[in-house]
């Protein structure tokens, strides 16, 4: 038998909300519970199944993780009525905490998404002081500097066959698009309207780096090389933020074997792994009971 | 909708539930794609779903194991656990809804193991062939898999290929499309027209209830706008019309 066990959740108004939650069978991390946020349109599976793999791997780990469908995404109704994208983001995210909270005895958590739900993980965490850690897949970022053009063109001129479409992947990736929810117009019919994320700025991004940080919110950055038009290269993060990357609760880390869906096996083991050792070390560091996973502890002290 | 799990509790499958609203008419289970394809797909059936649910039938969606949220890995499956997991839903649905027979929607791999599972199975009433998988080679070179059968990685559309699935799919060819299926629609957004009109052809002069709905369009489980402006909902009405 696995070392966990899986159920289906509902919880939000009416339980329009559906998500896995993935519990150890063993004792858990006391209090300590991992939530992972849809990437755009891709349901709670996440990309190449990363989500289900990476919530079982923690759970086995002592941790319980929840992945969950934001409105209008996957298996989870829309809003009842209409509202901007962000506020209906806020809300599910909240009915996430409270569910967790009420059922599970959770008091502290970490976030994780992949793309807009890195943004979306970052944004909550700035609202939530109960989230304690964040893991941040490819967040769309302002990390454009002279370096990063250099290496892209770099990168295109050893790829001929990119010459002939400039720049359509990268807006491709730059749009990060989800319907956001709106009046039901009957059981047969569905209303969609694009919603856009609104790009950070650097400075609101140092900003909110600062803030975070201040608050010992501890957040680790991953990025692939599946997104060039964001990012390119190791140093990137620290040339953009150069006093955060600096700082004890931050880590960055750039994986160029990796493209932004994790495609390949390795990817995800890579992944998986850097992700659970890095949140056991955070448990570790808040001082919760670790009753199961004394070997994986010690392994990283 | 219900989602829940079933099935044996070592090899839990994931499954959303759709009652039929009013009377029921009869039940339908629907089988998902593999892989990126089923991401892409994933709206949009869940919508067939709801569509299918409203005009009186109630239906089944559910992961095979090793996929989505069922149990396992991916390279714990094998395409005889798949045949099975579909007769485990399609008893399950039974179950559930109370009714003795019921139909399949099968989308690209799914569709060739509805098709599978239909040949061996006397309760099924009808089924939705969505651009089947025909041609087993064809599909396996899109996982890197060489013509002349050597693997190469065998890893694409965000899943990694066994041997044992690699021989199973090789050995995919027109011939599921045989007399002895069900009332069948084949549907095909992508596939050759020509080549389905030739096998629907040989199907109906071998006495077979087979039709052929072509939708030229982008396949939903190629298009990358995931289930917002890309949901084929005259598609997707056009099966339910075939059903009642």
């Amino acid at each position: 038998m696995p070392p966990f066990r899986e159920k289906v959740v509902a919880f939000g108004c009416d339980g329009r909300l559906v998500g896995v939650l993935s519990v150890p069978t063993a004792p858990r991390l006391l209090g300590l519970h991992v939530v992972l946020l849809n990437s755009g349109l891709i349901h709670r599976v996440g990309p190449s199944r990363m989500h289900v793999l990476l919530a079982r791997d923690l759970a086995a780990a002592g941790i319980p993780t929840l992945r969950f469908d934001l409105s209008g995404v996957g298996d989870s109704e829309r809003q009842p009525e209409a509202m901007a994208l962000q506020e209906s983001v806020e809300q599910d995210i909240s009915a996430a905490l409270a569910y967790l909270s009420a059922e599970h005895g959770a008091e502290r958590f970490v976030f994780a998404g992949l793309c807009s739900g890195a943004y979306d993980a970052f944004h909550a965490a700035q609202q939530d002081s109960r989230i304690a850690s964040v893991v941040l897949f490819d967040i769309p970022g302002p990390f454009l500097s002279w370096r990063h053009v250099v290496y892209h063109l770099k990168a295109r001129m050893l790829r001929p066959a990119s010459w002939g479409r400039p720049f359509e992947k990268m807006l491709r990736y730059a749009r990060v698009l989800r319907h956001v929810s709106g009046p039901d117009t009957g059981s047969t019919e569905i209303v969609y309207r694009p919603g856009v994320r609104k790009p950070i700025s650097r400075q609101r991004m140092q900003s909110e780096l600062e803030d975070l940080l201040a608050r010992n919110t501890r957040l680790y950055f991953i990025f692939t090389a599946g997104v060039p038009g964001n990012y390119n290269h190791h140093s990137q993060f620290r040339r953009t933020f150069p006093k955060a990357a600096k700082h004890p609760a931050l880590r960055h880390d750039f994986l160029p074997e990796c493209d932004h869906l994790f495609s390949t096996t390795a990817a995800r083991s890579r992944v998986v792994s850097l992700v659970r050792n890095w949140v056991v070390s955070q448990a570790v560091r808040l001082g919760i009971l670790v009753l199961a996973s004394s070997d994986i502890v010690g392994q990283l002290s | 909708m219900n989602a829940f799990y079933f099935g044996a509790s070592v090899r839990q499958l994931f499954g959303c539930y759709h009652p039929a609203t009013g009377r029921s008419r009869g039940g339908v289970v629907i089988c998902a794609p593999l892989g990126r394809e089923y991401l892409l797909a994933y709206a949009t059936l869940r919508y067939l779903a709801r569509l299918l649910a409203d005009a009186g039938y109630d239906v089944l969606r559910f992961d095979y194991f090793g996929t989505g949220d069922s149990a396992g890995e991916f390279q714990e499956a094998s395409q005889q656990q798949w045949l099975s997991d579909i007769a485990v839903a399609i008893a399950e649905l039974k179950d559930l809804a109370r009714v003795d027979r019921v139909s399949l929607v099968g989308m690209r791999y799914g569709a060739t193991l509805a098709g599978i599972v239909a040949r061996t199975q006397d309760t099924i009433d009808g089924l939705v062939l969505w651009d089947a998988i025909l041609g087993g080679r064809d599909y396996l070179q899109e996982f890197g898999v060489m013509s002349d059968g050597r693997a190469g990685p065998a890893e694409g559309h965000g899943i990694a290929l066994t041997t044992g699935m690699i021989r199973d799919m090789e050995s995919v060819t027109p011939d599921i499309l045989s007399p002895e299926l069900p009332r069948t629609l084949l549907l095909a957004q992508d596939d050759d027209l020509a080549g389905l009109e030739e096998h629907r052809s040989r199907l109906a002069s071998a006495g077979a209830e087979c039709a052929l709905l072509a939708v030229p369009d982008i396949p939903t489980w190629r298009d990358e706008r995931i289930g917002a402006s890309g949901m084929p909902v005259a598609t997707l009405r056009a099966i339910v019309a075939w059903f009642a």
